[in-house]
């Protein structure tokens, strides 16, 4: 079935022995600069928090400033490892490989945006220092995801991708904030028992968690229990990206969150968790063992179907987004099905996941702009008032959709024509019906915003929050545009051998 | 692919309609018989051809389907008979009636008789069995208003499952024999207990199915749906059922050593005691019904003395004649809105098609050569001499008891009408006084096919018979026997004919056979007291919770019927309102598991993922 | 003593947790549940441990890593339960249902 893996077992083994001579109990001997992007966000989250509680309110900023820095200087790591080759570091427990430097541009690149977009919400308030600390905390939690190489660590970056981003839902401490934040919490404590049952029944049946080690035991595993294992772990990476059927925490966290928090956890860690499926998948699991491809399958079709009918109806424009960003992770989980059956699909899940983070985030920017308009008819009026603003938002709309020239539009062709090619036609025909309808509820949305405001109406509802929000639409509507106009540049670089 | 599409066309047609409702009443009647006969013309193609195929089901268990000799048979029998049903259905279902739900109902009650025949395995054997079951529930209740009939339909369904349960020991008495893949060619195969606990199901659920003694009386109370249903239910499916399972698995009865004698049995003294009950009826679809069971004796004898060809033709010639005789019943309580036997005298006189069909249906039924059921009842006899002369003698008396009271509802159709006239008529509904082209349609068919399988006598058809069926050198019936048996059915016929309208039965006799020999009281008596006693008993401790459930079970019974009315009736208003609407609907569904509440959260995500879980351990 | 016990007692206490984590609707009786179930993968990790690999580090580490899991799942549960009682007085799921369609 993954005719196109390289034919991976002696070269992993001598990997193993290699690694085994350099005894990886000594520390030093590891490679900690192979990890410069993660530790940047840790250490500035560290340093962060600690100068947060010194700083006066008014001179937090620093604190923002620092997160900044501390994602440039990830990218510009990312850049230098991607020049290198691929390596596993802490005893075979991370792999540093071009799947990795992909999430770590593109999260990187993302919480910079994020960052970005929540200055004017929550610039100057008193937790301010708290949402930079935890936006950073979850985006290396994120990264870790896609890095993990082995089922533990896995489990931990679960843990540091989820507990941060609990706290960033509630962390405006509004009713309905609280109330988000409850849900997501107990959604994700659930989901996360249920992917380390999975992790120990794993462990239990193969001896051992590392990915190359688990390919090689469990190939005489019973195989009711790898099935449960796999479903298991997959429960824990479905509610990272918020699909069916642990999609239930997305539409009341996005809608109870502060606008920043919403954009951050529907966007940055369904970015590790695609990763960390697709590795797992890829990687953990023995050829002709179990059939992930019919899981993924069915939790695409699932995902995309019910994100788009449960969007159609929809009035708040925040919790559209959410079920939109449920769909998406349909289209998204496409190319985890044919992994391994399709070679376009490597670079199709990367370059998708680029073009739907700049959109999303664009998105949430205009509503982060805007944080009075709540429902649909609010925007009416609006490409009156800010046309610019506008413009930025039918971008990434009809970007969400799949409109030519922007990113997305490139990232479904090349996600369909995999799922095709690797055997899931019926997969593509459902996606392209979901698609097309998927217009419906995003131009539901335009339509008022290009509509002349009524005459007699305050136009409370589109006051603007600043120039920071604002400028986060633009820059995302321009990446979303020009990443679909350079996708002959920007497809590539999601392509590369894994680690074996 | 032609078995699927055979399985496939009665099935997912007749649930279409079903569950459409009242949207398609008026396209039911039509859309029905098509596909009643598209399923004739693939039975016919599969008889044929042949075709075998199977999926997987289970782990280890595959759902097979073939079409063998005896298949084949069984599959061209039901789809005619089906399709003669639906056209006098069709008059008789009148327009405003539920007629989606009727026609929808029936055909999935047939395609799962399909499934049955068809099964090669007892996984598929019993989904069918069970479907034909709640089927046969749904359609002997189809008037649900009418709480009699509701408890009609409950009573046949709560007897045929009593026997079922075998069924389903069998198939867990197999796993544990080590025939896991529950293949029916396997199950002789099986060791010393579980062959015997395979056995012993096996027969309890076809005797069950069949209406054989002592379940007989399930078969009385199930003569209160709608004729049609009755036309189906007791020639070519349902009771059917039964003898085909028991032909099908005689190797097992053999294989048991017990088996034979017990079933055949059985077989013979239905065929004698059932027999007398139809004598005794003043109802004439009641007496059909008894002599159903009867009749179903003949082949469960057959079954258990190995003539397996032979009681396949019993099988077919049965279904022929009875579901002609039940139609021919049908147009007169359409027509003269009684079937009161007595109220019946001079039918045949006012409606002369349904007459001399229904005559041509009873002679065959008594065995007047060269009739139909003549040629093949004297096979079985011929089996049963083979085996053991009482078994023989036991039907020979069953074949002149036959003649008595098939004779005897002929000689009433014939009397001259009572000169007062109508008074007798209407008494169970209002009669139409007529008798429409599509009523009479099928009778000339069926009534064709009950006198030309006489041609079953010629010893050349015999033996291409006994070769379709696949079975070897059953014995033929000596010419004496054939003599014998003519000769009797001769003068019982002509007895019966004088005395008919003129002696009286003892009260005594009447009062036993009229009320089929009381074996609905005696299961009252026997199983459903003592178990309402011991209830009793308890609730002196708990009087609320047994009390209650007694009372819930009954308006469960009553409500679940016109629930599943309703439910035909409502869903599918929107799409043929429009695409937009469709969608905006199905968001709505979409969107209410978003119910805000984090336990209901909880349990449909473990729900899904037990889903997941489950097709993942179950494709990989 | 077997390993067949060990896991059986791990199944039994992560089914209560389980029934738990499903049936409640108090919060806190909520998370109990969800701690039972933790409690079930140790005692079914540290089995494996015992029995099955003595000498190989992963099931050590799967108990180690259940337990911080609880220890960080717990606290900020309480955090957020705390936090939702002090703003609404909710102490019930069926209490914080304001975000639904």
């Amino acid at each position: 079935m993954s005719s196109n893996r390289p034919p991976a077992t002696s070269s992993a083994s001598s990997l193993d022995e290699h690694q085994t001579d350099s005894d990886p109990r000594d520390p030093v001997k590891e490679n900690p600069a192979a990890l410069i992007p993660e530790i940047a966000l840790v250490a500035a989250a560290v340093i962060g928090l600690l100068a947060g509680s010194w700083l006066p309110r008014r001179r937090q900023w620093v604190v923002r400033v620092l997160a900044a820095g501390a994602c440039v200087a990830g990218l510009a790591a990312t850049a230098a490892a991607m020049l290198d080759t691929p390596q596993r570091v802490f005893d075979g427990s991370y792999a540093v490989d071009p799947a990795t430097n992909a999430a770590r541009v593109i999260i990187l690149a993302a919480t910079l945006l994020v960052l970005c977009l929540s200055v004017d919400a929550v610039g100057g308030h008193r937790h301010e220092t708290e949402f930079y600390v935890l936006v950073l905390l979850a985006s290396a939690g994120a990264i870790a995801l896609v890095g993990a190489d082995d089922l533990l660590t896995l489990f931990a970056a679960y843990l540091l991708a989820s507990v941060p981003s609990y706290g960033l839902v509630g962390l405006l401490r509004n009713p309905l904030g609280t109330e988000a934040a409850l849900k997501y919490y107990l959604l994700g404590a659930l989901l996360g028992i249920v992917m380390l049952t999975g992790t120990t029944v794993l462990v239990g049946v193969a001896g051992t968690s590392s990915y190359p080690g688990l390919r090689d035991a469990l190939t005489g595993a019973p195989p009711a229990a790898v099935a449960f294992g796999v479903v298991a772990v997959t429960a824990g990476i479905l509610f990272k990206i918020g699909g069916v059927p642990a999609q239930f925490w997305v539409p009341d966290a996005v809608d109870g969150a502060s606008t920043p928090a919403a954009a951050f956890v529907s966007t940055i860690p369904k970015i590790g968790g695609l990763g960390a499926a697709w590795r797992l998948y890829t990687h953990a699991l023995p050829a002709h063992s179990v059939d992930w491809a019919l899981l993924a399958a069915i939790v695409a079709a699932a995902s995309m179907t019910l994100g788009n009918l449960a969007a159609f109806g929809q009035t708040k424009v925040k919790r559209l987004l959410a079920y939109s960003t449920v769909s998406q992770v349909g289209y998204l989980l496409m190319a985890v099905t044919v992994a391994g059956r399709s070679g376009l699909a490597q670079r199709a899940l990367w370059y998708y996941l680029a073009a739907y983070a700049v959109t999303n985030l664009g998105a949430f920017a205009v509503v982060a702009e805007l944080p009075s308009a709540v429902t649909i008819e609010d925007y009416r009026g609006m490409a009156r008032r800010h046309p610019a603003l506008a413009a930025a938002l039918a971008v990434c709309l009809l970007g969400l959709v799949g409109t030519p020239p922007t990113a997305i539009f490139v990232g479904k062709l090349e996600i369909f024509t995999a799922t095709i090619n690797g055997g899931y036609t019926w997969l593509a025909v459902l996606a392209v019906a979901n698609t097309v309808a998927s217009l419906y509820y995003y131009l539901r949305w335009l339509a008022p915003a290009f509509l002349a405001a009524p005459a007699d109406r305050e136009d409370a509802a589109l006051v603007t929050a600043g120039t920071w929000s604002a400028a986060a639409a633009y820059t995302a509507a321009a990446a979303s545009v020009a990443l679909g106009i350079g996708a002959g540049i920007a497809l590539p670089l999601g392509a590369g051998r894994l680690l074996p | 692919m032609l078995i699927w599409v055979l399985l496939g066309v009665p099935l997912a047609v007749g649930a279409g309609l079903a569950v459409c409702g009242q949207r398609t009443d008026r396209v039911a009647a039509p859309v029905g018989v098509a596909a009643a006969s598209v399923t004739l013309g693939l039975a016919v193609g599969a008889a044929v051809l042949r075709p075998s195929a199977s999926a997987p089901l289970f782990i280890g268990i595959r759902a097979g389907f073939a079409v063998d000799g005896l298949s084949a048979v069984l599959v061209v029998t039901v789809a005619a008979v089906t399709v003669a049903v639906l056209v006098f259905a069709a008059a008789d279902i009148g327009a405003g009636e539920a007629r989606s739900r009727f026609f929808g109902i029936m055909l999935v009650f047939a395609g799962a008789m399909v499934v049955t025949v068809t099964a090669t395995g007892l996984a598929v054997l019993l989904m069918g069995w069970e479907v034909m079951g709640a089927t046969s529930w749904a359609l002997i209740g189809f008037w649900w208003h009418d709480r009699r009939r509701v408890e009609a339909g409950t009573t046949a369904f709560v007897t045929t499952r009593a026997g079922d349960i075998g069924l389903y020991m069998a198939a867990g008495a197999a796993v544990a024999g080590g025939a896991g893949s529950l293949q029916l060619d396997a199950l002789p195969r099986l060791g010393s207990p579980w062959l015997d606990v395979v056995t012993a199901g096996v027969v309890a659920a076809a005797l069950g199915k069949s209406a054989q003694l002592p379940f007989s009386f399930w078969l009385s109370r199930a003569m209160e749906g709608p004729s049609p249903v009755s036309a189906l239910l007791h020639s070519a499916t349902m009771v059917a059922a039964g003898a085909y399972l028991l032909l099908r698995l005689h190797p097992l009865l053999a294989a048991s050593g017990w088996g034979q004698p017990v079933v055949a049995w059985v077989g013979a003294a239905t065929a004698v005691a059932l027999g007398l009950v139809a004598v005794a009826q003043r109802d004439l679809k009641q007496l059909l019904a008894a002599s159903t069971c009867a009749q179903i004796g003949f082949m469960v004898l057959a079954a258990g003395a190995g003539g397996v060809a032979a009681g396949t033709a019993q099988l077919v010639a049965h279904a022929a004649v009875k579901s002609l005789l039940f139609l021919a019943a049908g147009a007169w309580l359409s027509a003269l809105g009684t079937k009161q036997l007595a109220a019946l005298a001079g039918a045949g006189r006012r409606y002369r098609l349904v007459g001399v069909t229904f005559t041509a249906g009873v002679l065959a039924l008594a065995g007047i050569p060269p009739l139909s059921l003549w040629a093949t009842k004297d096979t079985v006899l011929a089996a049963a001499l083979a085996r053991d002369p009482g078994l023989y003698a036991a039907g020979l008396a069953a074949a002149v008891i036959s003649a008595v009271y098939s004779i005897r509802a002929a000689r009433l159709i014939w009397l001259p009408a009572p000169v007062e006239g109508n008074a007798a008529y209407d008494t169970e509904r209002p009669g139409t006084r007529r008798v429409g082209p599509l009523m009479a349609a099928p009778l000339v068919p069926l009534a064709a096919a009950a006198v030309g399988l006489g041609v079953y006598a010629l010893p050349a058809v015999t033996a291409a018979f006994e070769r379709t069926v696949a079975t070897r050198g059953e014995p033929g019936p000596p010419g004496w026997s054939l003599g014998l048996s003519a000769g009797l059915a001769f003068a019982a016929a002509a007895a019966t004919w004088r005395l008919t309208g003129r002696a009286r039965m003892p009260a005594a006799v009447t009062a036993t056979l009229g009320g089929w020999l009381g074996l609905e009281a005696a299961a009252h008596m026997v199983v459903v007291r003592p178990t309402l006693r011991a209830a009793g008993a308890l609730a002196r401790f708990d009087d609320d919770v047994v009390d209650g459930a007694v009372r819930r079970l009954a308006a469960a019974a009553v409500g679940s019927a016109g629930v599943a009315a309703r439910v035909g009736e409502v869903g599918v208003d929107d799409v043929v309102a429009g695409v937009a609407s469709g969608a905006r609907r199905l968001g709505r569904i979409a969107r209410r598991p978003q119910t805000g509440l984090v336990h209901q959260y909880y349990a449909q995500a473990a729900a899904v993922l037990v889903v997941l879980v489950a097709i993942m351990v179950l494709v990989g | 003593m077997s390993l067949e016990v060990f896991l059986l007692l791990a199944a039994a206490l992560f089914s209560v947790g389980v029934y738990g984590a499903l049936s409640q609707q108090s919060i806190v009786m909520l998370m109990m549940g969800l701690e039972l179930m933790l409690n079930g993968i140790t005692v079914a990790a540290a089995a494996f441990w015992y029995f099955i690999g003595p000498g190989a580090p992963s099931d050590q580490v799967v108990v180690v890593v259940a337990v911080v899991a609880m220890a960080v799942e717990m606290a900020v549960g309480f955090a957020v339960t705390t936090a939702i009682f002090r703003a609404r007085d909710v102490d019930m799921t069926d209490m914080a249902a304001d975000l639904k369609e």
